[in-house]
């Protein structure tokens, strides 16, 4: 058995005589994601293998987040982990519809889907809240589909700002607050600024978020908060909507949404038809 | 011990947490989250779910209870007026808690123990209670009391 765990799987792999490897689902900063069938169980689920320094010390924390998270309607259940190989295995629910990333490459996403979408992350990011842990890593990537049903994923760079426990210094940077980037101040707002630069992207219908981050200004943009400058807002845009996408990513803390909950209920008033105008409805994708 | 109530009215759901006795009723907090009343009603279902776990993980009340509005004349009023308590009352089994369901009828003058009107006994009875606050979370905070 060899002393670190393989680069990647391969499809029809068995692992831990236990997964047998369907397909690559994706693969990121921390660790890469398949598809794959638990034989012990006859289910479909995602398993993610991560290579970290310590992962029994990490697979620990991965399942005492699982027991705080899961069971959320909004979260992604983490169903186990294991210690394979010098990595970390988590095995967890499998949604079919792929990410939200996902579906911005494939088509255009109506705006009332979207707001839909981020409205129930709202509440798995209240949840989270609620228990002392900020997500650090809020993007369309990690918003996984399943019919009009979403929910978050990824808590792998979770932190507990209060105790500082953590698995990682990493956080996804693009959309860190200043005072997250500048300070490393992570709070509920920080997330609050993560879940308004996503809705940002997700309603501009980004698909060109790498030729954003290949602009070398971007650090420097996300340091000063000032990275939407560099996105613009969508013509198709409501103005309630962009009003209130501003104060999500405001890089002042204090003039920022306070919490998730503040954000979605903003947010559903943004969405109400009787707020809209004939023309923001339809750019919303609602019926006239 | 602590109680969360629920009123509804159109687009509004009121809460409020009530501490202390039935003989003595204390004022802690209440609040309200607006709903679309159009949306669909799976859409409105998973909202009240997602509300209610949220408030109780919050407030951390030893029972809740709600008051039921008999006002619905159409099937759209009955049904955003009477089907969120349904899910609260799943919420509230899922969770091991109590949700005590009263009317306005509930509310007389010798179950509040005063001689005025339901409203006026709120501000006359319940201690803490605040300066200005309106009926329908007047209603949250009755359905509370008796209760506690």
């Amino acid at each position: 058995m060899s002393a670190v765990a393989p680069l990647t799987f391969q499809p029809g792999e068995i692992v831990l005589n236990k997964y047998e490897i369907i397909r690559p689902l994706g693969s990121g900063q921390f660790g890469d994601v398949f598809h794959v069938v638990n034989r012990n169980l006859s289910r479909e689920s995602a398993l993610k293998l991560i290579r970290v320094a310590n992962p029994v010390e990490h697979r620990a924390v991965v399942e005492a987040q699982a027991q705080s998270l899961c069971g959320h309607d909004h979260v992604v259940k983490v169903l186990t982990a294991d210690v394979f190989d010098g990595a970390v295995l988590i095995e967890m629910e499998y949604l079919e519809g792929g990410s939200l990333a996902d579906r911005l490459h494939q088509e255009f996403v109506p705006v009332i889907e979207i707001i839909g979408y981020l409205k129930q992350v709202l509440f798995a990011l209240e949840h989270a809240h609620n228990r002392g842990i900020v997500h650090r890593d809020v993007k369309p990537g990690n918003i996984m589909l399943t019919g009009g049903i979403a929910k978050l994923s990824d808590f792998g760079t979770v932190i507990h700002p209060a105790s500082g426990v953590r698995v990682t210094d990493l956080f996804y940077r693009p959309h860190a607050s200043p005072e997250a980037f500048n300070n490393r101040e992570f709070s509920a707002a920080s997330d609050v600024f993560a879940a308004g630069m996503t809705l940002l992207r997700a309603v501009n219908n980004m698909t060109g978020w790498d030729a954003v981050l290949s602009n070398a200004a971007w650090p420097a943009l996300v340091k000063e908060g000032k990275l939407a400058n560099l996105m613009g807002y969508a013509d198709h845009m409501p103005a309630k909507l962009k009003r209130i996408i501003k104060k999500a990513i405001n890089p002042v803390v204090a003039d920022r949404y306070p919490t998730a909950t503040s954000l979605r209920q903003e947010a559903r008033a943004a969405s109400t038809c009787s707020t809209l105008d004939p023309l923001e409805r339809q750019r919303m994708g609602l019926h006239l | 011990m602590a109680i969360l109530g629920f009123n509804l009215q159109k687009g509004e759901l009121h809460f409020c947490m009530m501490d202390g006795t039935r003989a003595d009723p204390r004022y802690v907090a209440h609040d309200r989250h607006r709903f679309d009343v159009d949306q669909p009603k799976p859409e409105m279902a998973n909202f009240f779910k997602q509300t209610f776990n949220e408030l109780i993980e919050a407030q951390r009340p030893q029972g809740l209870a709600y008051r039921l509005s008999m006002d619905g004349k159409k099937a759209d009023q009955i049904a955003y007026l009477t089907f969120p308590f349904g899910i609260l009352s799943l919420v509230a089994h899922e969770r091991g808690l109590t949700a005590d369901q009263t009317t306005i009828h509930t509310f007389t003058k010798k179950a509040l123990a005063h001689p005025g009107d339901k409203f006026t006994a709120c501000d006359a009875r319940i201690a803490d209670s605040p300066a200005a606050w309106p009926n329908a979370a007047k209603l949250a905070a009755l359905a509370a009391w008796m209760s506690l």
